[in-house]
């Protein structure tokens, strides 16, 4: 009896190991363990036993069961890893191939750009302040000290409007006698951005329109140093901290003294290189201390109160970042342009 | 320049003789200068060279002049170029034996009468290149009592002329009022050398140095001997300009720790004379500096001179001004990212346009007659006002881009410019302007060519735009000349129209050339920013989400096929309570199993409870409440 039900055990395990696959291995669990299975029948000449035998009869089938069993699992377990490994080495993708992309919309690089500038001088506690695009010549001119007939008007070819005295704005700076007739005799600290438009035949490096963003600080104590260390902290900010910048010399009616910043070359690193034309330099912006006669037209005492004005272009700070190549890109509009950034 | 160069390096310069021997006989009485108008002409002065050789200048005056770009002519013209380079003085030269047959016809036995003064109304001039010329009233003029000389300051005149017979010439270097002498070369359009440089400022001390170094020149280059004698009109001799500076005042301008000795010695090597008074410096100008007038001008020649690289770079110390948000920009950037993420691309157009290009939103409809800010010098006769609608603009790049790009999302935010209702500038008006067209999707290896867009696409992204701003806005059926007909909605909030949205005109779509696939829609939307951004709310509650379980139900509802949805949704909601917490359309159907003019609109309902679980009996109750006032208002009945 116990040698049949050792036989069984032995047929029953090399039975195991023989089945492959989860069909298999459940055939072999109802023929072995099942209702009808060689090990369950046993049971049933439990009678035939003596009352001693019967206990260790009893015992070694019980062992024999859990064994099977746990045997049984740990194949089903591999067969099924087994199963689902090759179902998986069946769905392998070519990875390669592109993804679907959603559609996803984008800011234009001149939005993009001036915020970048908004944030860094937004850090330094200037806010925007818009002024109109269509100006009056007192305001573009006369007021910031451009007298008319004045040379400096030269550099600035206006578009002029049907209204007497009407002009598109030249430059931002337009908006300077705005804000300080509004804000006087507070100090003040702002960005003046939006779009100047001058008379000049557009190619590929001048536009009919072009933005601007003018910087203006006013109050009791604001020097030429002021100016120098804010746009090098803002050059350093947008172009990166191991940029050298240069001040030179230069004249703006509406300033004094007045000067143009120049930035190592963001390409060569002041090596020289076709982009900053083998000076080492890239011109960046125009700045200077504000004119005593804008500060009086502003509303301000110019003895007592002092100001720094600079003017940028976000398309020049973008040309320069990107390498674009052609500025009338930037109204151009062309998709194939925009979703560059 | 070279002054410059001599400051900045603080060398002596190097300066021009401008002593000249007088050998001839005297000047007097035998040339009078009278100028009417110092303001305009402050010095004019004269000399007069005779027995000047008609010989070829010397070849380092020849060489020098072409080095400044400058032909040789003959020796005359040479001498008066080459002083007006080297000394800034631009300066003329006058045949005296024409002067003086010219005088001998006015003053046979009397001098030479120079007189510059302003034109009579209507006088002309015939200047050097032969050209008559029309004079402005501002302008002025050399005169002498037998006529025109030459325009002062600009142009010579014909008979006059230096010739090759030349042998006595009458050089006159003279001060204009740089400004007049602008506006009159543009007026006369005459952009000579004199003028520009004239046009610049060239200070009446120079006049007389220019005068003196051209003579002493015709006389050692060309054989001449200089009358004794100068005749020099300077009725006003300008006085030199005398500044007070405060030096703790240029310590805060320019930010660097100077005193009043540093100050002194830097300007003193740009030939200012400073005087210390006190605490303060007298500082006098040179005569040459006429763009020099208050302290701030010394403190750019101090910076300059000091160098601004020296300068130290320090951070605003100042005092932080009052701190102002600018809450209409930020409502518009918040849009601009909305729609960005909802997928548009923003774009930045020209807002310089024609009238004729924005006329093509309007096929046969009333042209817009509001006027237009229009430039006189326009670049292109299309490109000559500034826009009235920013769509415009848009579709223009869309049409660009639709040459190429299979999907159009473009959306803008800028201005535009109506007529002010006061004052001379116009109102310059926030505008949003969306427009899709084309495909929904970019196409791709695994959906083959995705549909087009259509109507709802646009509402959808409105819809999603509004909801984000939690903003609620009605949509209204309308008509409007730009849109196709019965697929044109305002927008509303209560009762202000914000803006018009719905499917491009298909005139319109052609009239801008929107290259697009046969019957595939244009989308466009145009809306009133100085209506939206006021009405955009800062903040929002809110809403705790519920805990219990939610009941989903099922309702077709069969409403008369003109009801608008947006009617069957509101009644919904208002007759389902609180309870009724969300409503989703989620079919529409019309056809044959319905009766005609009917249709039929099933919503998915949620039913939830704050404090509790909802019942059947709840829910059944709810729901009949429902159907009986739908019923009741809108006639609406269950669908079978
Ligand atoms: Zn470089």
């Amino acid at each position: 009896m116990l040698e049949e039900l050792e036989n069984n055990y032995q047929q029953a395990a090399a039975a195991l190991a023989a089945a492959e696959g989860r069909e298999a291995l459940a055939a072999w669990h109802r023929e072995t363990l099942g209702k009808k299975g060689a090990i369950y029948l046993l049971t049933r000449n439990l009678g035939a036993l003596s009352a001693e035998e019967r206990p260790a009869f009893g015992r070694r089938l019980n062992e024999i069961k859990a064994e099977l069993e746990s045997a049984y699992d740990e194949r089903l377990a591999q067969a099924e890893a087994a199963e689902l490994g090759a179902q998986m080495a069946a769905g392998a993708l070519d990875v390669s191939l592109p993804g679907r992309r959603p559609a996803h919309g984008r800011l234009h690089i001149i939005t993009r750009t001036l915020r970048e500038i908004y944030r860094i001088f937004g850090d330094m506690g200037f806010q925007v302040y818009r002024s109109p695009d269509v100006e009056t010549d007192e305001m573009n001119f006369e007021l910031l000290n451009f007298p008319h007939h004045h040379p400096a008007r030269d550099m600035q070819d206006s578009f002029y409007t049907t209204t007497p005295g009407v002009i598109l704005r030249t430059h931002t700076s337009a908006g300077q006698i705005r804000a300080m007739r509004e804000y006087h005799p507070e100090p003040i600290r702002i960005l003046l951005p939006g779009m100047c438009y001058r008379n000049e035949q557009v190619t590929t490096r001048s536009e009919m329109q072009f933005t601007q963003v003018e910087l203006l600080a006013v109050g009791d104590d604001i020097s030429f140093a002021d100016l120098k260390g804010t746009l090098t902290e803002f050059a350093r900010r947008l172009f990166g901290a191991d940029r050298q910048t240069r001040f030179r010399a230069s004249y703006f009616p509406f300033t004094e003294p007045s000067a143009e910043m120049d930035i190592s070359c963001i390409l060569c690193n002041g090596a020289g290189c076709s982009i900053c034309k083998y000076s080492g330099w890239l011109e960046i912006l125009g700045c200077g201390m504000v004119h005593p006669v804008v500060l009086r037209n502003g509303g301000y005492d110019p003895e007592k109160t002092f100001g720094f004005a600079a003017g940028m272009g976000p398309e020049r700070i973008a040309i320069l970042k990107y390498g674009i190549d052609d500025i009338r890109q930037f109204w151009a509009n062309d998709l194939r342009f925009l979703e560059q950034f | 320049m070279a002054r410059e160069v001599a400051a900045l390096t603080d060398r002596p310069l190097r300066q021009p003789a401008y002593d000249v021997v007088m050998d001839g006989p005297p000047l007097d009485g035998r040339v009078v200068i009278t100028t009417d108008e110092p303001d305009l002409n402050p010095r004019f002065v004269a000399l007069l060279i005779e027995g000047v050789q008609q010989v070829p200048s010397p070849y380092w005056m020849q060489y020098r002049l072409r080095l400044a770009g400058q032909r040789p002519i003959n020796v005359v013209v040479d001498i008066s170029n080459y002083v007006m380079l080297e000394v800034g003085q631009p300066n003329h030269t006058f045949d005296y034996d024409v002067l003086r047959r010219r005088a001998d016809g006015y003053a046979p036995d009397g001098p030479i009468h120079i007189h510059t003064r302003l034109p009579q109304p209507g006088e002309t001039v015939t200047t050097l290149d032969g050209a008559t010329r029309k004079l402005e009233p501002y302008t002025i003029l050399v005169t002498d009592p037998a006529g025109n000389l030459s325009i002062g300051g600009i142009m010579g005149g014909r008979e006059s002329e230096i010739g090759t017979e030349t042998s006595n010439v009458l050089l006159e270097a003279a001060a204009w009022n740089f400004i007049n002498i602008r506006r009159s070369a543009n007026a006369l359009d005459l952009h000579s050398e004199a003028a520009y440089r004239f046009g610049r400022g060239v200070p009446p001390s120079l006049a007389l140095l220019g005068a003196k170094r051209a003579a002493e020149l015709l006389r050692t280059l060309a054989g001449g001997t200089v009358a004794q004698g100068i005749v020099d009109a300077y009725p006003r001799p300008t006085a030199p300009v005398v500044i007070d500076l405060d030096p703790a005042y240029v310590r805060k301008l320019s930010g660097l720790d100077l005193s009043a000795g540093d100050i002194a010695a830097l300007l003193r090597r740009l030939e200012f004379v400073v005087e210390p008074a006190g605490e303060r410096l007298h500082v006098t100008t040179p005569d040459h500096r006429l763009d020099v007038e208050g302290p701030h001008d010394l403190v750019e020649e101090v910076c300059r001179l000091y160098h601004y690289d020296r300068i130290p770079s320090t951070l605003l110390a100042d005092t932080l001004p009052p701190q102002r948000r600018n809450v209409l920009l930020e409502r518009e950037e918040r849009l601009r990212d909305l729609l960005a993420q909802l997928g548009l691309q923003e774009i930045w157009s020209y807002r310089l346009t024609g009238a004729g290009r924005e006329a093509r939103l309007l096929p046969g409809g009333p042209p817009d007659d509001r006027p237009y800010v229009t430039l006189s010098n326009p670049p292109a006769p299309d490109r000559n006002v500034m826009r009235h609608s920013v769509l415009s603009s848009v579709l223009d790049v869309a049409a660009a881009n639709s040459r190429h790009a299979p999907r159009i999302a473009l959306f803008e935010i800028g201005p535009v410019y109506l007529a002010g209702e006061d004052g001379p500038l116009p109102d310059e008006q926030s505008r949003l302007a969306i427009v899709l067209t084309g495909r929904r999707q970019g196409e791709d290896w695994t959906n083959g060519t995705p549909s087009a867009v259509d109507f709802y696409d646009l509402k959808g992204i409105l819809d999603a735009l509004f909801a984000a701003l939690h903003l609620p806005v009605g949509f209204e059926a309308t008509g409007h000349p730009s849109y196709r007909p019965g697929r044109t909605a305002r927008l509303l909030v209560g009762e202000r129209q914000i803006g018009v949205m719905g499917e491009l005109h298909p005139g319109v779509a052609r009239a801008y050339d929107l290259r697009i696939e046969r019957d595939q829609p244009v989308l466009a939307a145009d809306i009133d920013l100085e209506a939206l951004l006021p009405l955009m709310p800062d903040s929002y509650k809110y809403a705790p989400l519920l805990t219990y379980p939610p009941v989903r139900e099922d309702l077709a509802l069969v409403v008369d096929a003109a009801l608008p949805a947006a009617a069957v949704e509101s009644a919904l909601r208002a007759a389902g309570g609180a309870l009724l917490r969300e409503v989703a359309l989620f079919d529409v159907y019309q056809g044959e199993q319905l009766p005609p003019g009917k249709k039929s609109l099933a919503y998915h309902l949620t039913f939830q409870a704050p404090d509790k679980t909802l019942t059947d009996a709840d829910v059944s109750r709810q729901r009949g409440r429902i159907l009986r006032l739908l019923e009741q208002q809108l006639g609406a009945t269950l669908r079978g």
